[in-house]
């Protein structure tokens, strides 16, 4: 954790060169390369407040209209005559299925966590955050579409069995288990770091009090780690809130507030889903708007929470790392439980270490009692740490067993579908067999490749500016929006990209149009953060001395930044554009409001332009067998893109690159 | 850590060297995505007048016509070269979008109301309403073991999507199946309607409005409605068919070529004059026919509840709708296609293998003068 230190020797101006001209053209590009990046740092809290004054005034109406009675009446009925509007439904279904979503993910998760960080063999170690962190990378659309044939059919056999009525696999369950399904990885990756980030004196203290691994585990590691679990929790709260396609396909799509476990409802995200685009009069629109707003609102309050407790564990293991790492070898063994775990759980020591504690102070009879009773103890401690490190291990396997799950039947289904035509050929009409998804195929590189062009120059200045240059004023600001816009549901920004772009385009030139384009917007904006942060972390790795030779050579700032620090930190930013890619290749959401769909060719991004998650979401709702088939190869296509996206690059490129600088 | 300082430097080497690489590697691919959008866009500068590029029409709308409307993209695109992209994405959906001007035109299953119509006023004029084909919806169910067709009147449906009538077995729906000798089995109903805005929904809702005093009071007509608790909300025509499919016990409304095409059980519905018909060309031909006298110059109509003995009482007609005098090559390619789509020899041949019914030859009659007007030359 000196990275501080080392950002603060280059922010203080220390290493400024000499300044022996003052209009040659390096001169003049130091200034133009501050404009640029001040200029893509300014661009992430500007997009966000567009985001914000694009929702208030489109929803405008109907907050006028129905007043707050929006937020607690449990009637949504767009009926022409009835027109009445209450989000309470939506919302109920919101909290219903991410409270179930957390209910089962979040003990997986942190076992999973715990297993990996603390229990598993250490060849299994990185392979298995790898497993999790592709369950992460799956796609929604694939989720839904999985849940939809799989898991909603299954559930619905093994309650019949057991006499549960006949709930059609669908509702706020099955939704429920997916969400749960969705966030696991997000528990399990930032509750593995929290528990990472817990000194190793910690462990060893207690390791050395004889504790067991699942003592160690359970009163030393997870109590220190807490706060990092909670903000964890958050994070996957967050994501479970805004979770769109996968849900739609699963909750039924019924609003309504009924207390039982098969009952279908509907989410503030689904509802924005299904009827953005139909909505035939001003205050529907406008309603399903203010349902959009509500969501940020959610999400961003979450968000926050997550933030500011992440903060709290960071600085915490800062503090604790430092003056634990000195301390640690003058403590005796006796005194290591008073300042080994933090945060009462100094009550939480075992017997076992009672007895260790009080045995010299004892007659010699109790004492040989003691030790009976130690080695009781001590046989109990063991019994439960196996059977406790099962569970752990068994948690693992429970999570990483949907991708396999979901890996196999898209193989199985999907590879049929996987012809020359399904690559090279335009959709059939309707009920009519074969046909291929050709156009999509370039669709959908046509809007991530335009999209990328667009996030990674912002991401990337936006990135250099936060690093490179001092600015109080600024900095924080793109450092935190940028955070909570990654947070903001993907159907909100394509609410808003929708609004802004098509309306343009109807202010401009008369007639409303550059669908595409809208997409691309939203997919940019979805892209920033994860762009930004990433390239952030990356120049934060380049060390000192590289900028300081770069100075003695003569070299002027953005000299200094275009030659030596950004491609010094190349690899690591190809990582995350590859990763963001992956992220954003598998969206459909956004799209579904905005680029939507066609079966020609896409020519240019002013017109609506196909996309393979969008037309996986509409062939998997259709009837038809044939096109399952193909949504089944288009999942199997995008899956594998997204599976070369995350796991090839960071395969090929993170063994060498982990080396670079460490 | 100055100790390695060479070792650094020969790594930023190589990563510099990666950068470029890969950099390389991923402008070429950006750069090709990129080229083929700039060169569209080129293309879509100079629109339908330059030979090679075909004009491409954006449509959309109900979920209904999808099936037939696919079909006449297709055979349209190989008779006249015109493009015509079909988004099934709802009728609400055609209506809003085709206001927007995002469509050249929409297609619902529901004429556009008052509302609408003075909505549309506002931003691009008057619209015309142009009958393009007829259809039935149908009551979809799944229930295994249960060979023969279920008869259903309207406020049995009523009840039944109300969540009044919960099980397959109960007394009312087996009293109405009771000459036919069937076994209906002690099963939940699962009820799946329409999530997104839909003129299937308005054709069955304006039927069963009129049958049922209960609906019409507490649920009412639109194209989209507040349903009863716990039934399931499926995206479009193929979304409620999906649904059907895939849950034993479930019961829903799609139009007749979904049902059929999909192999899919449906029921014949009491009708005015209290006889159960099939819903098929036929049924909806003769709903069509008995309701002919009282089809208004606007041409907005509604065909539910037709009198007649061998009307199918839910039957409903999908409208085209579109601006008057739009002008200009987009104009006119509507105007084109919809004279195609009408004629006899042109998307009406089309209408029977898909189970839709033609349009009866008197309002094609009167379709043709509206069309003109559409176009401006009228």
């Amino acid at each position: 954790m000196n990275l501080a230190s080392r950002v603060t020797t280059t922010e203080s101006g220390s290493f400024q060169p000499p300044a022996w001209s003052r209009f040659t053209p390096a001169r003049v590009g130091d200034g133009a390369a501050r404009a640029l990046c001040w200029l893509a740092a300014a661009a992430v809290p500007a997009i966000a407040l567009s985001l914000v004054v694009v929702l208030v005034l489109n929803s405008w109406t109907a907050w006028r209209s129905t007043g707050w009675s929006f937020l607690t009446s449990t009637v949504w009925d767009p009926e022409e005559s009835h027109r009445q509007f209450g989000a309470m439904a939506f919302v109920f279904g919101t909290i219903v299925t991410s409270m179930i979503a957390m209910l089962v993910a979040v003990p997986l998760g942190v076992a999973t966590a715990a297993y990996l960080c603390e229990i598993a063999p250490g060849w299994l170690r990185r392979p298995g955050s790898f497993l999790v962190e592709m369950l992460a990378a799956v796609p929604s659309v694939v989720y839904g579409f999985w849940g939809m044939y799989v898991l909603g059919p299954g559930l619905q056999k093994i309650v019949k069995l057991v006499g549960g009525p006949n709930f059609g696999g669908v509702g706020l369950l099955p939704a429920g288990l997916i969400l749960a399904i969705m966030v696991l990885p997000y528990v399990t990756a930032v509750s593995a770091d929290a528990c990472r980030a817990v000194p190793v004196a910690q462990r060893g203290g207690a390791l050395a009090l004889g504790a067991t691994r699942w003592q160690t585990i359970w009163y030393v590691v997870l109590p220190y780690a807490r706060p990092g679990i909670i903000g964890a929790c958050f994070i996957a709260l967050g994501r479970a809130v805004g979770e769109t396609m996968a849900v739609t396909m699963l909750v039924g799509n019924s609003p309504s507030i009924r207390f039982s476990l098969f009952a279908k409802g509907d989410t503030i995200a689904s509802a924005i889903a299904n009827q953005f685009a139909e909505a035939t009069y001003d205050q529907y629109l406008s309603s399903l708007v203010a349902l959009g707003l509500v969501l940020f609102a959610v999400t961003l309050l979450i968000n926050l929470t997550a933030r500011s407790l992440l903060r709290r564990v960071m600085r915490q293991s800062d503090a604790a790392a430092r003056p634990a790492s000195r301390r640690v070898s003058p403590l005796g063994p006796a005194d290591g439980h008073s300042s080994g775990t933090p945060q009462g759980t100094s009550q939480g020591t075992t017997q076992a270490e009672a007895s260790q504690q009080t045995m010299p102070r004892r007659a010699d009879v109790e004492a040989r009692r003691a030790g009976r009773e130690l080695q009781g103890a001590a046989v109990r401690a063991r019994r439960r740490d196996r059977i406790m490190s099962g569970v752990l291990s068994a948690s693992f396997l429970v999570t990483v067993t949907p991708l396999f799950l979901i890996l196999v039947y898209l193989i199985r289904e999907g590879v049929t579908a996987l012809n020359l035509d399904f690559f090279l050929k335009l959709p059939k009409p309707v009920g009519e067999q074969g046909g291929g998804l050709a156009n999509a195929i370039l669709g959908s590189l046509m809007l991530t490749g335009a999209a990328a062009s667009i996030a990674v120059p912002i991401g990337l200045f936006a990135a250099v500016y936060l690093a490179e240059y001092r600015d109080r004023y600024l900095s924080p600001w793109t450092r935190l929006i940028c955070e909570l816009l990654g947070g903001v549901p993907s159907i909100v920004v394509g609410i808003c990209a929708y609004a802004i772009v098509v309306r343009s385009s109807t202010a401009l030139r008369g007639v409303p149009g550059w669908y595409g384009w809208a997409g691309v917007c939203a997919l940019a904006i979805l892209m920033i953060p994860i762009v930004l942060r990433a390239s952030e972390e990356a120049l934060k790795m380049v060390p000192d001395s590289l900028r300081q030779a770069s100075y003695a050579l003569g070299a002027r700032k953005w000299q200094t930044l275009a030659y030596v620090v950004v491609p010094a930190a190349g690899p690591r930013i190809i990582t995350a554009v590859f990763l963001a890619l992956a992220r954003i290749i598998g969206e459909s959401a956004p799209l579904l409001l905005t680029a939507g769909v066609s079966s020609f060719w896409p020519r240019t991004l002013n017109d609506y332009t196909p996309s393979l998650p969008v037309f996986i979401f509409n062939y998997a709702n259709s009837p038809y067998d044939d096109w399952h088939r193909q949504a089944w190869g288009a999942a199997l296509v995008l899956l594998g893109a997204v599976m070369i996206l995350n796991g090839g690059i960071r395969l090929i490129a993170g063994r060498d690159q982990s080396k670079l600088f460490t | 850590m100055d100790r390695r300082w060479s070792g650094r430097v020969s790594c930023l080497a190589m990563a510099a060297l990666a950068v470029v690489g890969c950099g390389a590697s991923d402008n070429a691919g950006q750069g090709k995505a990129a080229a083929t959008a700039v060169s569209g866009g080129a293309g879509s500068e100079t629109g339908g007048d330059r030979a090679p590029r075909a004009l491409r029409l954006n449509a959309g709308g109900s979920t209904f016509v999808y099936p037939l409307m696919s079909k006449w993209a297709s055979a349209y695109q190989k008779d006249a070269g015109v493009e015509i992209n079909y988004q099934s994405i709802g009728s609400g959906g055609g209506i809003q979008k085709m206001t927007a001007k995002e469509f050249e035109f929409g297609c619902s299953d529901a004429p556009l109301n008052d509302e609408q119509l003075a909505k549309a006023g506002k931003v691009g004029g008057d619209v015309v309403h142009v009958p393009l084909a007829m259809g039935a919806v149908a009551l979809v169910y799944n229930l295994e073991g249960v060979d023969k067709q279920l008869r259903l009147s309207g406020q049995l449906i009523a009840d039944i999507f109300q969540r009044k009538i919960k099980k397959w077995n109960d007394p009312r729906i087996a009293e109405s199946n009771s000459g036919i000798g069937v076994k209906l089995p002690d099963l939940e109903i699962v009820v799946v309607h329409r999530s997104d805005g839909s003129g299937t929904t308005h054709i069955f809702a304006d039927f069963l409005a009129k049958v049922s005093a209960s609906w019409k009071e507490s649920v009412g007509v639109s194209t989209s409605l507040r349903w009863a608790d716990d039934t399931v909300g499926a995206k479009g025509n193929e979304g409620v068919a999906g649904q059907v499919r895939l849950n034993p016990g479930a019961i829903g409304y799609v139009e007749l070529t979904y049902a059929l095409q999909n192999k899919m059980k449906y029921a014949a519905v009491r009708n005015e004059s209290g006889e159960f018909v099939t819903p098929n060309l036929e049924s909806v031909t003769a709903a069509a026919r008995n309701r002919i006298g009282e089809i208004p110059s606007d041409l907005r109509y509604s065909l539910t509840n037709a009198p007649g003995v061998d009307s199918y009482p839910i039957s409903g007609t999908v409208w085209s709708v579109s601006y008057v005098g739009m002008g200009g090559a987009q104009g006119k390619a509507v105007a084109d296609f919809l004279r195609w789509a009408i004629r006899e020899d042109g998307g009406q041949k089309y209408c029977a293998e898909l189970h839709y019914a033609a349009l009866p030859r008197e309002l094609a009659e009167r379709i043709e003068p509206v069309i003109a007007r559409m176009e401006g030359s009228l």
